[in-house]
């Protein structure tokens, strides 16, 4: 850019508006460093001129008429062409035959696509359970169960019996080892119906230990 | 009524251009009486003052907003867009024929057929001759710049956005437009009452 239009960037309203003899002190000493007064009153008067000639000059000059004319008529061709696209579309719509039983079907299927109930898709955001760590689990024998184990075994009537079982009936259950000795040297088998004695032996041995 | 037919008057370039892309008549017809004249009289003197020319240019810059209303962009201001338009149009042509070698041939023809405005103003008549022959020896974007300032009357914001450049490109090419005008037409000398 001129130097002038970096000191003064509104010269030209300057030119326009004020004579050099209106201008600021500042203004006309940073003009007179480029051009001198003559200058700029040439410079001014002549861009009034040509102002008033150009504005002169518009007075006279007028499209021609029939231009407007024919602009309109390029309009309404132009806006006739898509009305009648528009037209062409719905009458090829409407002229369209179908057979009845085919419309029903498509009226049936619109409704049902409009009925159909909506899904939502909702997307929730669920936190992830990442495995960062491997937690071994390890079953520890318990002092626990081993304390169940001794409670058991205390409870559990004989079992400290290391002896044949015959001994041990022999040495702890006299009567019940007598009938069972009496009744295995009998040859044939006899049942409680059979022999209410019998009934009344075995009931009478389930007190023997108590 | 009014509300179902509105003022064309009082609207916007810019509503005019949305109901015209709507094929809105009335619009394109408000926008041409807003507009012919300034653009005719542009054409005409960026056209070596050529009225079939300037006529056809008109005529089919109105064509451009008649078929594509659609490139108008509704975010920028109508007039700057339009007269780029017409700008373009103009830079166009003078790619397409060397205008100043057919100047000459021109201009003889032009200038007899339409300055009978000056007939009363002998002075103006030979200013405006003058004003135009040395126009013609000035570079197109700088003549473009003077024109659409003095002859169209255009802010210097409004000629930046049609030329698509700053705005102290457009004080710059103005300055220098009439630097070199002031200097060739000083044989008129200034009347004092100016």
């Amino acid at each position: 850019m001129n130097d002038l239009l970096i000191l003064l960037p509104d010269f030209e309203t300057l030119l326009e508006t004020k004579r050099f003899s209106e201008l600021t002190s500042s203004e006309q000493s940073t003009i007179l460093k480029f051009m001198p007064i003559e200058q700029y009153e040439a410079m001014r008067i002549n861009t009034a001129k040509i102002s008033k000639a150009f504005s002169m000059e518009d007075d006279y000059l007028l499209p021609d008429k029939n231009l407007k004319d024919d602009l309109l008529i390029h309009f309404n061709k132009k806006k006739e062409n898509a009305t009648v696209l528009t037209n062409r579309i719905l009458f090829l719509l409407l002229g369209f035959k179908i057979p009845a039983y085919q419309a029903v079907i498509v009226f049936l299927a619109l409704l049902f696509l409009l009925n159909k109930p909506h899904i939502t898709e909702v997307t929730k955001i669920l936190p992830v359970s990442r495995t960062d760590t491997i937690f071994v689990e390890k079953i520890a024998n318990s002092p626990v169960s081993a304390l169940q184990n001794q409670y058991i075994k205390k409870h559990i009537p004989y079992s400290h019996i290391k002896k044949s079982p015959s001994a041990v009936l022999n040495q702890n259950y006299p009567l019940l080892a007598n009938i069972i000795t009496h009744y295995q040297s009998e040859k044939t088998g006899r049942t409680v119906e059979s022999d209410p004695n019998l009934y009344w032996q075995l009931v009478s041995t389930q007190f023997e230990g108590n | 009524m009014q509300f179902l037919k509105p003022d064309y008057k009082k609207l916007s370039d810019e509503d005019l251009m949305a109901m015209l892309l709507k094929k809105n008549q009335l619009a394109f017809e408000e926008l041409y009486l807003r507009y012919s004249k300034k653009l005719f009289s542009y054409f005409y003197r960026m056209l070596n003052r050529n009225k079939d020319k300037a006529k056809d240019f008109l005529h089919d810059l109105f064509l451009k907003i008649i078929e594509k209303p659609q490139l108008f962009d509704p975010a920028r201001s109508f007039s700057p867009w339009f007269y780029s338009l017409a700008f373009n149009m103009c830079k166009n042509e003078y790619k397409k024929i060397k205008i100043r070698d057919d100047y000459s041939a021109s201009y003889a023809s032009s200038v007899n057929s339409t300055d009978k405005f000056i007939d009363d103003d002998l002075d103006l008549n030979s200013f405006i001759r003058e004003l135009y022959l040395h126009l013609e020896d000035v570079d197109n974007d700088h003549r473009s710049a003077f024109l659409l300032r003095y002859g169209n009357n255009l802010s210097i914001k409004e000629i930046a956005e049609t030329m698509d450049c700053p705005e102290g490109t457009v004080k710059s090419r103005l300055y220098y437009t009439i630097k070199y005008l002031s200097d060739k037409l000083t044989i008129y000398k200034p009347e004092k009452n100016i």
